[in-house]
């Protein structure tokens, strides 16, 4: 039995009813009086000074309300840092990539809003324009910001260990090319917001956004309003995936036209204006050098990043810091060169995205080790054990692992499909020839639990107790659908003895809910949950004390369980907790029980310079093993399995973990297999859900099974960790080792498309080397 | 999204349709499911000033068997032609086919006249106004070029309906109805090959019914439609075959083979059906799917190189030939 | 504007609507039924699926004057006195639900699924969803969900 009432069952969601309804209301779906309608204008062009703009038709259309463009910002830029911002709500001077918002229109509906943004007429010099990241850093590309050299959006520069005398004595060195592909987060919410903006300077927000506290200070900024004046209200948000964490044209241009009409405004976006010009994944080229000994132990990698940043900074410095931070993750690597650039290219902006950065990087490490496993004739399984990160481990740029299941992750999920016995059964089944070649594969991941940027890092909760014997948990970090909220209330139920009914988690409401940095990199569980423990055990100690009380016994001997407080080892005193509460209320002193904490710099942050440091409180490992089919005819790769072994610390809600292996799972063999934003001189070509092909339920692997190692981190809330985005960075080198394991072939090119896959078995039956970098 | 004004008409019988397309000619258009119309409104692919629901007219529906025909109206539904007892049963091709277009919704939208008449596709046609003001207007949007093939003098846009190759490897006629009357025709030239207009079929007239000869005894067919995902997209080829044999295991007496989504129309591979005639299948299976190989001229984009869409021709013709002469044999 | 009567959720409507407008921002913006969603607008996601006469539509790409004589179910329609529809029920209980803004879709796909066929086998149900982009779900649990619900209503 159990010593927990809800944790680690598999308990419905606390949203779950009202979305299965049809109440659950996005942003989309809700209205405040006298709301307008707005519009963006979007830039034609992938490079082109504004000449001048003439908003004149626009403004006399009968229900239009309001133009602005860029100057009403009056020079306002955001950037995640101070010396990057390089982003302006709408373009005052230049647009960069096809999309970059112009100018914005507010009307009484959204038909006249759209004929209104038809009517603006922009004269546009049109510059030379660069679309190729490498060529974009050499000297005499097309400058896309003026104040920068080669187009360097960022750079960064580790050095760990002496990679140069490891080559030198390794048995063995290789060194390969791959390329990660431009994906969209594929949210099937398209960002929507409504601004009222009131005299003098009060700035109410409502919008589809996973970090609300992102647009709380980006709008404080931009109208130049105290903080105190901005509230941020959020919605129920249709998914994020690290796609809604920044403020956009939108979210500024809602503001600004409330402010100059007086009425509140409501945008929508497209889908289209997500997948044609918002925010993707970045697309890395990699090379990946990597020494070893003859017994496959890893001595040192030197890799070279250049990621295609598209037109604005945003937050990829830390996108290329985490992508050479994670390469001494999750195998021992003792020496490290890591050279990144973010290069800025006339094509829309690259972020995070679910695993920021380090699926790019990992991805080229984990299908490289297969490469090195072929090359020594080791089995995939046996050289990853061999260099699997254990407890206690401290990486040589300074990441301290305190809990580790990783080589457990590699042995229960190779166990769960016979390892070796499957893998020579493949290979015997592909002498025999046929139509398919099937193949196994695996990869392995380590991944924060719990992200760190700079400045304030902390989550904060609060917890009130209600007289009824409910309570009201007022976290600042946010469900963008991932769970978070049932998470929460699981652990403030789980102290108190109640359930999960009983417990309201609250969305964010920037007046009432305690400030955040929000809600990426894996940060609600492990670094919100330590924060409401602390707030729920301050309202557990006031209640335990009234209780102490009323039952005639020792504080420390009160229990709560069962929606009831008991004095441990004496049945006959207990009473209800509704009663409690109404006591404690009552007949006390007349204070409230309301509890407050806060978690999160506990650990000092990582050096941006140097790449030292720790980056998370704890730090996830996982494996997974998929098996392919490969149709010898067409070239077509299905995922048949897929089966995921996760240290995630301790497993809350069996329910939730599953639900998102899963869609890490789909998100993973989308990239590795499906989907690719196909851009032909900055103009994106497949710009819609048809044509972006996202997979459907008919392409999913029948077979997908979640196995959890629990492995109570000594930081995480009841010792859990994050899960289900550390996984992302598995998924695609477990598929395309599978791959390899079917044909051969080491695909290093993202996407591995039905035509790659043709092309590279015609060319290896014609004698062609095993492995085809080839880009189509 | 934006969706233009337009006046919406719904006529009772054909011949007030007709009618009203000869009245408006040229600024309105038919809409029958809306699931192609409907997205090109949106995209401003197309503007029109009246939309013609042809969902009123009683007698575009169903389905009439005859002794060595069956009738569908043009307005039935590819979800009832999917699951229609008689269809399964005298024109499994048309079902198979009907089964494969789109998603579920799509297919209790999407009638059998509108899949006949979907119109090409291309990467720079299917994209909203805002999309395309990005460059200049290409042939099939009133403009001066072609994106796909930079040379060419007319527009490569593909045709990608599926239950047109698998009608036309069945023999099919459709019936029409225009200001002049009704008429009879060859489905295979309601499609003319450009492009840009891909549907012969003036902008007064409408497809009433298709007309499906009843195959004769040890026949068989087959649809094999490649797409990346396994539903919702078009296909990236498609090849539809039909064979008759003189006897199970004999020589072949008719074939037809209609490759889909490598041109501007499903066309048949009329070396490949001559190369079967009067041999049997195992026989002449591979050289007749070398022959469509051969013949394909597939373009660039959407979905692969001409390179691989040729493959694909040859893998899929041979798929589906098997697979029509296996059932050729399960026939008798 | 034509004048309309519809029925939506077992309520009778009559209704003056313009004729470019589609049933989904009938629906949403006239009749306050915001369940369901406005995902791509042109066809491709099915976050806007109801159930017309029985079959799942795309309300996106509907006129809502194609409406007259029509009975449309949402997703707001399937609960009856309080009690979740097994659908819903099964969707929540068995974890099919993430960011939950496909779940209506998905679920009206599955309620013209199973008014059909009130047995499909797995493979059924996947093709009946498959009109049904979700990024957050992999489509597993709203598999297994609405297996488990025909299941529930055969019972």
């Amino acid at each position: 039995m159990s010593e927990f009432a809800i944790l680690g069952k598999p308990t419905p969601r606390v949203d779950g009813i009202p979305k299965v309804t049809g109440k659950a209301q996005y942003a989309a779906d809700l209205s405040v009086a006298g709301m307008l309608y707005g519009e963006v204008l979007r830039s034609p062009y992938p490079h082109a000074r504004i000449l001048s703009i003439d908003t004149s038709r626009a403004e006399r259309l009968p229900g239009v309300r309001g133009v602005i463009t860029g100057k009403d910002f009056n020079g306002f830029r955001h950037g995640f840092m101070a010396h990057t911002r390089d982003e302006s709500p709408l373009a005052p001077d230049k647009v960069r990539f096809i999309g970059d918002e112009v100018a914005a229109v507010a009307a009484i509906d959204p038909d006249i809003a759209h004929e209104a943004v038809e009517l603006i007429r922009v004269e546009y010099e049109q510059l030379p324009a660069v679309f190729d990241p490498e060529e974009a850093m050499q000297e005499g590309a097309p400058a896309i910001h003026d104040h920068v050299q080669r187009n360097i959006s960022a750079e960064m520069h580790f050095n760990f260990g002496d990679v140069e005398a490891a080559f030198a004595r390794a048995d063995h060195v290789r060194e390969d090319r791959f390329y990660s592909q431009s994906v969209l987060h594929g949210f099937l919410e398209p960002h929507a917001c409504i601004a009222q903006y009131e005299e003098p300077g009060k700035i109410t927000f409502w919008g589809s956004k996973q970090s609300p506290y992102f647009p709380y200070r980006n709008l404080a900024s931009a109208f130049k309003v105290p903080l105190s004046n901005v509230r941020v209200i959020q919605p129920v948000v249709g998914g994020g995936f690290g796609g809604k964490n920044d403020t956009f044209a939108l979210d500024y241009a809602a503001v600004m036209l409330s402010k100059k009409t007086g009425h509140p405004v409501k945008f929508v976006y497209d889908i289209e204006d997500v997948l044609m010009a918002g925010r993707r994944r970045h697309p890395m080229i990699i090379y990946m050098k990597t020494g070893v000994k003859k017994d496959g132990t890893l001595l040192a990698t030197e890799c070279r990043v250049i990621a295609d940043g598209g037109a604005y900074t945003a937050v990829g410095p830390m996108t290329i810091y985490l992508a050479g931070a994670f390469l001494t993750l999750p195998y021992k690597l003792p020496n490290l060169k890591y050279d990144a650039w973010r290069v800025y290219t006339n094509k829309p902006v690259s972020v995070a995205q679910r695993g920021h950065g380090v699926p790019q990087t990992r991805f080229a490490a984990d299908c490289q080790l297969d490469l090195i496993a072929k090359d020594l004739g080791l089995d995939p399984v046996e050289i990853r054990l061999k260099n699997a990160i254990e407890p206690g481990h401290v990486t040589v740029n300074k990441i301290h692992i305190s809990s580790c299941g990783l080589k457990e992750t590699i042995n229960r999920s190779t166990e769960f499909v016979n390892w070796k016995e499957r893998k020579q059964e493949l290979a015997k089944e592909r002498e025999k020839g046929g139509r398919y070649l099937r193949g196994i594969g695996l990869a392995c991941n380590g991944f924060m639990s719990g992200a760190r940027l700079h400045g304030h890092t902390a989550c904060a909760v609060v917890v009130k107790v209600h007289e009824d014997g409910t309570v009201s948990v007022l976290p600042g970090a946010t469900d963008s659908g991932q769970g978070a909220e049932t998470v929460l209330a699981t652990m403030a139920a789980e102290v108190l003895g109640i359930t999960l009914e009983d417990v309201h988690v609250s969305r964010v409401d920037s007046f009432l809910t305690p400030v955040d940095p929000g809600s990426y990199g894996s940060r609600v569980t492990s670094t919100a949950g330590p924060a409401l423990l602390i707030a729920v055990g301050k309202c557990r100690t006031q209640l335990a004390e009234v209780a102490a009380k009323l039952l005639d016994a020792p504080v420390a001997e009160i229990e709560f369980r069962e929606r009831k407080a008991f004095v441990k080892g004496d049945p006959t005193k207990q009473m209800p907790f509704g009663k409690l509460c109404r006591l404690a209320y009552q007949y006390g002193s007349g204070q409230v029980i309301i509890g407050e904490g806060y978690f999160g710099q506990n650990v000092a942050l990582p050096n941006w310079d140097t790449g030292e440091g720790d980056v998370a409180n704890a730090y996830t490992f996982g494996t997974q093993v998929a098996e392919v089919e490969v149709d010898r005819e067409t070239g077509q790769v299905k995922l048949k399995k897929m089966i995921v072994a996760h240290d995630l610390g301790k497993m809350f809600n069996p329910l939730i973990v599953e639900g998102q292996h899963d869609g890490s799972i789909y998100g993973g063999m989308g990239q590795a297999l499906y989907e690719e934003c196909l851009n032909e001189d900055g103009l994106t070509l497949n710009p819609s859900i048809l044509d972006y092909k996202m997979p459907t339920a008919l392409d999913m692997p029948g077979v997908m099974e979640s196995i959890n190692i629990e492995t109570n981190d000594p930081l995480g809330p009841f010792g859990a960790k994050e899960s289900a985005e550390g996984t992302q960075v598995s998924t695609v080198p477990a598929i395309v080792n599978a791959i390899y394991d079917a044909t051969g072939i080491m695909f290093t090119d993202l996407p591995i498309t039905p035509e790659k896959v043709l092309r590279a078995l015609e060319q290896k039956e014609q004698g062609g080397g095993p492995i085809v970098p080839a880009s189509i | 999204m934006y969706l233009p004004q337009f006046k919406y008409l719904k006529p009772g019988t054909v011949a007030e349709a007709v009618a009203m397309l000869s009245e408006y000619q040229g600024g309105a258009g038919v809409i029958a499911g809306g699931s192609d119309l409907i997205v090109k409104l949106k995209h401003q692919i197309v503007n029109l000033r009246y939309v013609v629901d042809l969902k009123g007219i009683s007698n575009l529906y169903g389905i009439v068997s005859r002794a060595d025909e069956m009738e569908i109206g043009a307005l039935t539904k590819l979800s009832a032609i999917e699951s229609s007892p008689e269809i399964l049963n005298k024109a499994l091709l048309l079902a198979q086919a009907a089964s494969v277009v789109g998603g579920p919704q799509h297919r209790s939208m999407g009638t059998l006249g509108g899949n006949l008449c979907l119109d090409t596709r291309c990467y720079y046609f299917n994209q909203s106004k805002r999309w395309r003001q990005s460059r200049p207007p290409c042939y099939k949007t009133g403009g001066d070029r072609c994106y796909v093939a930079a040379k060419s003098p007319m527009c490569h846009a593909v045709y990608s309906g599926d239950t047109a190759p698998a009608l036309i490897a069945l023999g099919a006629r459709v019936r029409i109805v225009g200001p002049e009357g009704e008429r009879e025709q060859e489905l295979e030239l309601l499609y003319s090959g450009n492009g840009k207009r891909p549907i012969n079929l003036d902008a007064q007239s409408i497809i009433t019914s298709v007309i499906i000869p009843i195959s004769p005894p040890y026949a068989g067919h087959a649809y094999e439609k490649y797409r990346l995902r396994e539903a919702v997209d078009f296909p990236v080829v498609g090849a539809a075959v039909a064979l008759s044999f003189e006897q199970p295991g004999g020589v072949c007496t008719r074939a037809r083979i209609v490759l889909n989504a490598v041109g501007t129309a499903p066309s048949r591979v009329e070396e490949a059906e001559k190369s079967l005639l009067g041999r049997k299948l195992e026989e002449a299976l591979e050289e007749a799917a070398e022959l469509a190989y051969q013949s394909a001229r597939p373009i660039h984009r959407m979905g692969g190189s001409p390179y691989y869409k040729k493959k694909l021709v040859k893998v899929l013709t041979r798929r589906a030939l098997e697979k029509a002469g296996s059932m050729a044999i399960g026939n008798v | 504007m034509t004048n309309i009567n519809f029925v939506v959720n077992g309520i009778r409507h009559q209704l003056a609507v313009k004729d470019n407008e589609t049933l989904l921002d009938v629906l949403r913006d006239r009749l306050g039924l915001t369940g369901a969603k406005k995902g791509c607008d042109i066809g491709e996601c099915g976050t806007c699926t109801v159930v017309v006469d029985g079959e799942p539509i795309l309300s996106c790409i509907t006129l809502a004057v194609e409406m007259e004589g029509k009975r449309i179910t949402t997703i707001e329609g399937l609960a009856q006195n309080g009690e979740l529809h097994p659908l819903q029920k099964a969707f929540h209980e068995h974890g099919a639900v993430q960011c939950g803004f496909c779940t209506p879709g998905m679920i009206m796909s599955g309620k013209a699924l199973l008014d059909k066929n009130p047995k499909p086998t797995e493979q059924e149900v996947r093709r009946a969803i498959s009109g049904n982009s979700c990024r957050c779900t992999g489509y597993d649990k709203p598999v297994k969900a609405i297996l488990a619900a025909a299941e529930a209503e055969i019972q």
